[in-house]
């Protein structure tokens, strides 16, 4: 059951690309059981908080201990998703789902009523919001740092730590004890991190191998991958908002809106030229950028987003194109640039190095497209 | 060039492009893409503003200027500029320099007193 337990892929928790896991193997579940014979505590008591499972087992991390927590309290979850989806009008469906069962302590297959993911058709389930902390709060870097002795560290080798928290229980009772006495310290945190570099870069070549089109929801995963990137490749000069979703000519559009905290001489300037409280990103996954979708996007612009729009998309713009967006500058003083898969890899490159700051490449953007504009 | 100062204003300059163009060859060569940051940008467009003073109508690459301040050229992007300001630099010393009497000598306008001057290919920028 332990296996069972160490993934649960509705909620998805974790710093994995998707949100599928992998379950622990039988050793590590054997390991997990054997801390009852080894820790007489364990035995006489059971865990009062089972996060310290990962201070003597290796492979349990804290993404194991998010998703064995999820799986133990997965019907009140459930419960939860169902009446946060009724208040805001998230269609539900029934899917089978694994339920813990606590007369039982067993798992049973349950038919429950759950939001689905319209890519994999699979069930979702929601989590407070202020349940979320980046990292547990008894964690195995604290307690190495804090209370694993020096000469223990300076071996430094996992397994030797882990054998000293396994013989010496008292460091990790001291340890529990004192998280326990600040437990008011402990607040959810903010939910927003950037992703890591390596992801950074996974995210583009999954945006390079998209074909353009809507073949394959292409569409749908270029918008997934675009909107992550770009969130993490702006923050902290501009917030990432929402995606926000509009209807025209009968097709769903999808959007990225940033709040515009001046905190970057561009975005200052952007405020005081076009009055952009919010930046909007137009996300295109077609080969060529037409007339129609800088209407489309011209005509968003208006109200908190101001006269500046970008237009994400994966080639170059045509110069019929170009000229069509240069002569709204000339005409209405509305600004569009675009964004390619080429600008996406210079910010990406930008990221990893942290020499300059992606958004810089917006604003180098943005002056290549002012020194085209008739004076 | 009129006087030794003027020498003294060049030589300093060849030898700070000189050391620019090694240190950012450097890192192109592990990195040609990464972009230059705005420290070592405002730094290298300094160097390429006094160089176009000093070249005049001599210039080392044509319609280039120096990099915008909005722009954000890669490390390849600058080896590529400075390769050119040090060729033009190198054409400025042979242009400035005569063989004179088993001696190489600076040609200025204003001192009628020879000024020595090194042989111009130990000056030539070496990789």
């Amino acid at each position: 059951m332990l296996i069972e337990l160490s993934e649960c892929d509705e909620v998805g928790l974790g710093g994995s690309h998707t949100k599928k896991g992998k379950r622990i193997g039988t050793k590590t579940a054997n390991q997990v059981l054997s801390l009852f014979r080894n820790v007489p505590h364990y035995n006489r008591s059971g865990f009062t908080h089972f996060e310290e499972i990962q201070f003597f087992i290796d492979a349990i991390g804290k993404d194991r201990i998010s998703d064995m927590f999820c799986n133990f309290v997965k019907s009140f979850l459930i419960d939860f998703t169902i009446q946060q989806c009724r208040e805001v009008g998230i269609p539900l469906a029934t899917v089978t789902s694994d339920v813990y069962q606590y007369t039982t302590n067993r798992l049973k297959k349950e038919q429950v009523t759950l939001p689905l993911n319209p890519e994999t058709n699979e069930g979702i389930v929601l989590v407070p919001k202020h349940w979320l902390r980046y990292t547990p709060w008894l964690n195995s870097d604290e307690f190495y740092s804090a209370f694993v002795p020096e000469q223990q560290t300076e071996i430094a080798k996992p397994n030797r730590v882990l054998t000293f928290s396994r013989y010496d229980f008292n460091a990790v009772r001291a340890y529990v004890q004192k998280k326990e006495l600040s437990q008011n310290d402990c607040k959810n945190d903010p939910l927003f991190t950037q992703i890591p570099i390596t992801s950074a870069r996974a995210s583009l070549s999954a945006i390079k191998s998209l074909p353009t089109g809507i073949k394959d929801t292409s569409d749908k995963k270029y918008e997934r991958e675009a909107s992550r990137l770009l969130a993490s490749l702006l923050y902290p000069q501009l917030d990432f908002a929402n995606t926000q979703g509009r209807t025209e000519d009968g097709v769903l559009i999808r959007d990225l809106i940033f709040y515009n905290n001046r905190q970057h001489p561009f975005l200052t300037d952007l405020w005081d030229t076009y009055h952009s409280r919010q930046l909007v990103f137009e996300l295109k996954n077609v080969k060529e950028i037409e007339r129609d979708h800088i209407y489309q996007l011209n005509r968003y612009l208006t109200n908190e987003f101001g006269l500046f729009g970008v237009l994400l998309t994966r080639n170059r713009l045509k110069s019929a194109m170009m000229k069509n967006i240069t002569q709204l500058w000339s005409g209405q003083r509305r600004c569009i640039i675009a964004i390619t898969d080429e600008d996406l890899d210079l910010m990406v490159t930008v990221y990893e190095s942290k020499q300059r700051h992606p958004i810089d490449v917006l604003s180098m953007k943005y002056s290549q497209f002012i020194a085209n504009c008739p004076s | 060039m009129k006087d030794a100062s003027d020498v003294e204003i060049f030589e300093k300059l060849e030898l700070q492009v000189h050391s620019t163009r090694h240190e950012i060859a450097e890192l192109s060569k592990k990195k040609p893409n990464d972009a230059l940051n705005t420290f070592k940008l405002g730094h290298l467009n300094s160097l390429l503003l006094k160089c176009n003073s000093l070249l005049g109508a001599d210039v080392a690459l044509d319609g280039f200027t120096s990099f915008g301040e909005d722009q954000v050229p890669t490390n390849s992007d600058a080896v590529f500029v400075l390769a050119h300001y040090t060729d033009a630099l190198h054409r400025f010393r042979l242009a400035n320099t005569t063989y004179f009497d088993n001696k190489f000598h600076w040609l200025v306008s204003k001192s009628k007193e020879k000024l020595p001057a090194p042989n111009p290919a130990y000056r030539k920028y070496k990789d």
